[in-house]
């Protein structure tokens, strides 16, 4: 989110999932979509069926790449290069936009500039990716009318998240690729209300709808509203809470519905600071690891028996219904509500309606929202009066920073790469029948059965050589952790590089994982670290 | 019953929705907040929806049952007792079926009603009354009149209605039919059968006129066969995410899976819900082996609805009523497809020869137990090889232990609480009460199985499965071949063969395994190498000392056997693979294809015919085999 | 048989899929897609197919729970509501409001996020409050 936020001024996604089915081309870059994303894999099925052309960059050959009119098939960890050879390939050939550059973004030159060194022979060398298919990705992409980019966690979970989603924003807005239909800079994101999450404030430097907790302005308005003084700094991250708990600045922590012990890079770091805790305080619908080092859980409400609103990755805020009354007789807002009055914080609102009207009158970009309205449409963020019909694609006229920011961006290695030691390249990510740490998607029947326990991804060649038949199970070891993994022999990993996903709490792969964050988004470096393989 | 032919204003429909909304529970179409229209329960404010085209999903799942108590149990590890489910279904009235569904459902009715009936199917179905709704448009993806099965219908309904503008065409096929109009004769106005059946034959052409794509189905059988290996499956299968949606609105589907519901520590129950054959995890076994490539699922799915069910019962698999289409993620359109095969369908004298094994169907059996599995307690445990352990049981029910006579190919084997699965039979008729299971620690179930301790209660259903046809053995040279754990359906037809040893020649088993110790029946295999006439050979991959053994493939040792292979029998139970090699070898010393037997027990999951599971081709591996002739599995689809 | 239909969105991923649970008797029966989402336009995939399982998994926490020692013990909500206000109350009052974190969901809904960071502002008196978005 830092990355494009700094670029032109949001970090949503540009545009909506429906008009990938109209892009000219689609340019999905560290998004596995149709297992990920399924329903936006759908759309760009659609989009190639509609006769738009389809590049997918990914090391690994996934169901999409498959489908692909080029396959960029660029070693882990350079994004960077492969964009910005893309960047120098459109600029040698005229093919970008000098009207868009010269009227909506401003630092060209520094990116200009910096695109010299990337040569495609150069870049070639760097990715792995042939020259001639750089330059036939560089010339669909710049000169079809309506390209669209998609990316996901492939982009972000690497310590160099920022600068490989900053690369993106800098081709989209060098080839005018943005602020139409069907084009954009296009986040999928990881949860169903991740895009919520933030926009409600549910972030330590932000209040709701991006208001800066130290913009004493916005920090008065909450005042007056809430009813109360407001603390004037910045909170703590999740990062550095962890660290915060575990120097001991840090007392209590209130988690609700999230599961850090699983889902936190370096995992067994959580799970230590966690349990330094005086007091941790869990709601969640099931017991997870997390809750294990609780002193109480609260027994949490599902979406299937609250009221209320999710927004998805497009912005779209749409109608969450109670279906069954909550199992263990609360809603969720009820629980924080009743929390907040014996704090001493007596909350007027603790129905749904009354709580999102209380938000939308003090959040701008969503003022002409309710219930009522999302009752009959769900509607895209900005709607800022109640006669707007909600914005699907931002940035037409201008960029919410004003003019799109350009900037050159260096190419920074992964942390940790593959040494004789730890001889493989361990990638993670998602399986299409689970859902990130599993706590919902393993007590399904069909989706449990689908995908019992941990399996990774390991190529015909690496298998040959390891005497791996298909089914076995293998002992993977980094530096920070070990698991065992039953072993899938596919060509769509290369030659030493694992595939495993994050799903399993017995064999938790992020105890293997590099603990290397982003500088700026404190991003973990999911994607890439060094293991070895044993047989158990 | 003699039909009778009705006229109804339009308007008093609502009126006969409320009658009718008394004599039962009456589901009927209804447009929802979000205007999709559902089948929801009658209330007198919903709002009816007379002019949908169809619903999204198909309305006979209330048939079907969505968490379907298959049992009850209650106990502990040495007394447990397990009960059907209670009959507590009332009285239900489905409004606004179309004809497609009601095709759909006569399809139901002779799968789940014929062979084992399924006893919690049948119940409903007589509560069931269908008041059906001919179409007088075609939604965007319909295609009934290809498939036969619309856009009016012609049988299937207790009563049926056809719309035109402000009235209602009614006809009454059923004394249930009847019943719903009995106190309604105030809103009805007779008229005489022509006088219907004129009119609505001019409705039905002018909304059969009204379809812009249909797909030819004419002889699609031939044309799907010989597209078997078609580029096309190769083509759609990587757009195709495994969402399960094609299978979940379609209302010929009727796979499910068990699932097992702990209620508290002493007691629980088994439910069945949808399944799908477009998972993994559909075919894959407890090994981890899947004989179903994702190409081959995809491909499945379709030539199921095309040509093995109507192979099987005679009725059409596919009704046209296109929702799998409406709801693919990936744009699978199984209208495109038919055209495709029909397109690229080689002319005859091109044609391979089709498939002439037709599965036969068994003979009705109605049992009220027919998914309640029967006590039964662990008498004996015994080592037979690593992970591979011997248990004798005998049924806690003293009469059904006497009673018991022996039939069929295998056991459904159930630790309550855990799960069910298929377990051969490895005793012969006279077993005094005893029946002994062998079972490798693989899954879930085997591994809970070798948990228990002597005197501990499993479940059993069954036998079920065909045997091996004893009497076509009678007189002739019998080779019996087993590797691994497959050696436990070869120990019946041993115990058999020697229950009545003068009535055959000379026996000949060859028992195979990476090594001696992974051998189960060790003991009893030396025993029936000193009979007279038997004679015992191991082909094992690595050298043993404990007996004398061919280091090598079973193959190597079939020549020096010199029997009578002409008319020789054989059974093969090995990996597909193997059997193929091994079978390869018979055929050319002599042997026939229809004299090799195989045993082929591929995931069979519900033992009757109805989980879908174990289903290869048209025929169910639980009821048409697991015991097929190398003839017969060669016409299967190598997916087992 | 009482069969009703509630369309709502999705839990798991960021496409936010209209889907429906149809429910009898307080249970969910089974998940179809809404025909009119303009996300999914009548489409799931198979998490969204099997969504309504997990919820009324028998693992579903029901009460509130107290660890005491090794053991959890069951409390009733006010007394769990009590206990864990007086214990938050303690360390804010011991040891300042920047000593609580406040993990937010981004699985829960939008409502229950203001709320939660409302409640981590005004009652807690820290802005220690984020979510697992970057995971």
């Amino acid at each position: 989110m830092a990355g494009l936020a700094t670029s032109f001024g949001s970090g949503a996604m540009t545009n909506s999932f429906a008009e990938l089915a109209h892009s000219k081309c689609l340019f999905v870059i560290g998004s596995n979509t149709t297992v990920a994303h399924p329903m936006v894999g759908m759309r760009l099925i659609e989009g190639r069926r509609n006769g738009g052309r389809l590049i997918v960059a990914d090391p690994r050959r996934t169901a999409l790449a498959k489908l692909a009119d080029i396959h960029l098939r660029l070693r882990p960890g350079t994004d960077v290069p492969l964009i910005n050879g893309l960047m120098h390939i459109i600029c040698e050939h005229g093919w970008q936009n000098s009207n868009f550059i010269s009227t909506r973004t401003e630092n060209f030159e520094e990116l200009h500039d910096s695109l010299r060194q990337w040569t495609p022979k150069y870049v070639a060398d760097v990715t792995g990716v042939p020259q001639d298919m750089l330059l036939r990705a560089a010339e669909l992409y710049a000169r079809s009318e309506a390209s669209a980019i998609v990316y996901c966690l492939g982009i972000t979970q690497h310590r160099c998240g920022v600068n490989n989603v900053r690369s993106l924003a800098n081709l989209a807005m060098l080839c005018g690729q943005v602020g139409r239909a069907y084009t954009g800079v296009n986040p999928l994101r990881g949860q169903n209300n991740v895009q919520g999450a933030c926009d409600m404030g549910g972030l330590p430097n932000y209040y709701p709808g991006y208001q800066k907790v130290e913009d004493c302005a916005a920090r008065a308005k909450f005042e007056a509203a809430w009813g109360c003084t407001l603390p004037a700094r910045n909170g703590l991250t999740t990062i550095e809470m962890m660290h915060a708990l575990h120097d001991g600045h840090i007392k209590a922590m209130i988690i609700m519905g999230e599961n850090p012990v699983v889902s936190d890079p370096d995992a067994g770091h959580a799970a230590e600071a966690l349990s330094r805790a005086e007091f941790l305080l869990c709601l969640d619908i099931f017991p997870t690891p997390t809750t294990e080092l609780a002193h109480m859980v609260l027994p949490g409400a599902s979406f299937a028996e609250s009221e209320g609103t999710f927004t998805n990755s497009e912005r779209r805020v749409q109608r969450v219904r109670q279906a069954i009354p909550p199992l263990a007789g609360r809603t969720n807002s009820q629980i924080i509500a009743a929390l907040s009055r014996r704090l001493g914080h007596v909350m007027p609102n603790d129905e749904p309606c009354d709580i999102f009207d209380e938000m939308c009158a003090l959040t701008p970009i969503m003022a002409g929202m309710s219930h009522a309205r999302l009752d009959t449409q769900s509607l895209c963020w900005p709607c800022p009066h109640q006669e707007h019909p909600g914005t699907p694609i931002l940035h037409q006229t201008g960029f919410t920073r004003g003019r799109g920011l350009f900037a050159a961006i260096p190419h920074v290695p992964p942390a940790e790469l593959p040494d004789e030691e730890y001889p493989f390249l361990l990638s993670t990510g998602m399986r299409h029948a689970h859902y990130l740490t599993g706590t919902m998607t393993r007590r399904c029947g069909i989706l449990e059965r689908e995908l019992p326990e941990l399996t990774a991804d390991i190529a015909p060649a690496d298998a040959r050589r390891l005497n791996i038949r298909e089914g076995a199970r293998m002992r993977l070891t980094s530096r920070r952790g070990s698991i065992v993994s039953r072993m899938h022999i596919t060509d769509s990993v290369p030659e030493g590089v694992i595939f495993a996903p994050l799903h399993f709490a017995e064999a938790m792969v992020n105890l293997l994982t590099c603990p290397a964050l982003d500088p700026v988004s404190k991003t973990p470096e999911y994607k890439i670290s060094a293991i070895r393989l044993e047989k158990v | 019953m003699p039909s009778s032919y009705y006229i109804v204003n339009a308007a008093r429909l609502p009126d006969l929705l409320q009658a009718w909304s008394k004599q039962g529970s009456l589901l009927c179409p209804q447009r929802k907040t979000d205007h999709a229209i559902q089948l929801a329960t009658y209330s007198p404010v919903s709002d009816i929806c007379p002019d949908y085209i169809n619903l999204h999903m198909s309305p006979l799942d209330v048939l079907n049952g969505y968490e379907d108590v298959l049992f009850h149990w209650e106990g502990n590890e040495r007394s447990y007792s397990a009960s059907p489910p209670a009959a507590a279904d009332s009285p239900l009235i489905l409004y606004g079926v179309r004809p497609c569904d009601l095709a759909a459902l006569d399809y139901l009715d002779v799968f789940y009603l014929a062979e084992y009936t399924d006893i919690n199917y049948a119940r409903r179905r007589q509560n069931l009354t269908v008041i059906g709704l001919n179409c007088n448009r075609p939604g965007q993806f319909c295609f009934c009149p290809a498939t036969g099965t619309g856009p009016h219908a012609h049988s299937g309904f207790d009563l049926l209605l056809t719309p035109d503008d402000d009235l209602y065409w009614l006809e009454c096929a059923t004394e249930k039919g009847k019943t719903l109009l009995a106190t309604l004769k105030d809103l009805l106005q007779p008229v005489s059968q022509d006088a219907l059946r004129q009119r609505t034959a001019i409705l039905e052409a002018e909304c059969r006129a009204s379809f812009d794509y249909l797909p030819d189905l004419t002889d699609i059988r031939k044309a799907a066969l010989q597209g078997f290996a078609h580029k096309l499956w190769e083509e759609i299968s990587p757009t195709c995410i495994g969402c399960t949606g094609c299978t979940a609105v379609c209302p010929t589907c009727t796979c499910f899976q068990c699932n097992e519901e702990r209620l508290n520590a002493t007691s629980g129950r088994r439910i069945r819900i949808k399944d799908s054959c477009q998972t993994e995890g559909f075919t894959r076994n407890a090994g981890w082996h899947n004989p179903r490539s994702k190409v081959a699922a995809v491909r499945y799915r379709l030539m199921d609805k095309l040509v093995y069910i109507e192979e099987r019962f005679g009725k059409k698999g596919c009704v046209g009523c296109g929702r799998c289409i409406e709801v693919c993620p990936a744009g699978i359109d199984i209208r495109t497809i038919i055209d495709s095969l029909q397109q690229d369908c080689p002319p005859p004298e091109q044609c391979k020869p089709l498939p002439t094994c037709m599965p036969q169907r068994i003979p009705t059996q109605k049992d009220e137990n027919l998914y309640t599995p029967h006590p039964a307690r662990i008498v004996d445990i015994s080592d037979e090889a690593p992970d591979i352990r011997r248990y004798v049981l005998r049924y806690t029910d003293e009469e059904r232990a006497q009673r018991f006579r022996l039939s069929g190919q295998f056991f459904m084997v159930t630790v309550f609480g855990v799960g069910e699965i298929a377990l051969s039979i490895p005793f012969g008729d006279q077993h005094g009460g005893m029946l002994e299971f062998c079972a490798k620690k693989v899954g879930k179930v085997t591994s809970a199985l070798a948990e228990l301790r002597v005197g501990d209660i499993v479940g059993l259903r069954g036998p079920y499965g065909t045997g091996f046809p004893y009497s076509s053995f009678e007189g002739r040279d019998v080779l019996i071949v087993g590797s691994g754990v497959g050696l436990a359906p070869v120990r019946t037809i041993i115990v058999r063969l020697l229950e009545e040893r003068q009535r055959y020649g000379r026996i000949a088993v060859i028992a195979s395994a990476t090594r001696y110790e992974g051998l189960i029946y060790k003991e009893d295999l030396k025993k029936w190498g000193n009979l007279p006439g038997v004679s015992v050979q191991y082909a094992l991959a690595r050298p043993t000392d404990a007996v004398t053994a061919h280091v090598g493939y079973i193959n190597d040792l079939l020549p020096q056997l010199a029997f009578d292979w002409p008319n020789a029998r054989a059974v093969l139970c090995a990996s597909p693979r193997r059997i193929k090699l091994v079978a390869r070898d018979l055929l050319h010393l002599g042997m026939h294809a229809r004299d090799i037997y195989t045993s082929l027990e591929t995931h069979m999951r519900c033992g009757v015919g109805k989980c879908g599971h174990c289903k290869v081709g048209s025929h169910y591996m639980c009821l048409d085999g697991p015991v097929f002739t190398y003839e017969e599995m060669l016409q299967l689809p190598e997916e087992f | 048989m009482d069969i009703r239909h509630t369309a709502t969105t999705c839990p798991y991923c960021g496409c936010g899929c209209g889907l429906t649970l149809e429910t009898s008797q307080g249970r969910i029966l089974r998940t179809s897609p809404t025909p009119h989402s303009p996300v999914n336009e009548g489409r799931l995939c198979i998490k969204g197919w099997n969504v309504h399982d997990f919820v009324q998994h028998a693992d579903r926490l029901r009460k509130p729970l107290l660890r005491t020692g090794s053991q959890w013990q069951n409390l009733d909500w006010d007394n769990a509501l009590d206990i864990a206000a007086a214990r938050l109350a303690h360390i804010r009052d011991t040891y300042g409001p920047d000593s609580i974190g406040v993990l937010t969901s981004a699985r829960c809904t939008n409502e229950e996020n203001y709320l939660l960071q409302k409640f981590t502002r005004c009652a807690l008196r820290t802005n220690n409050i984020d979510h697992c978005a970057r995971l």
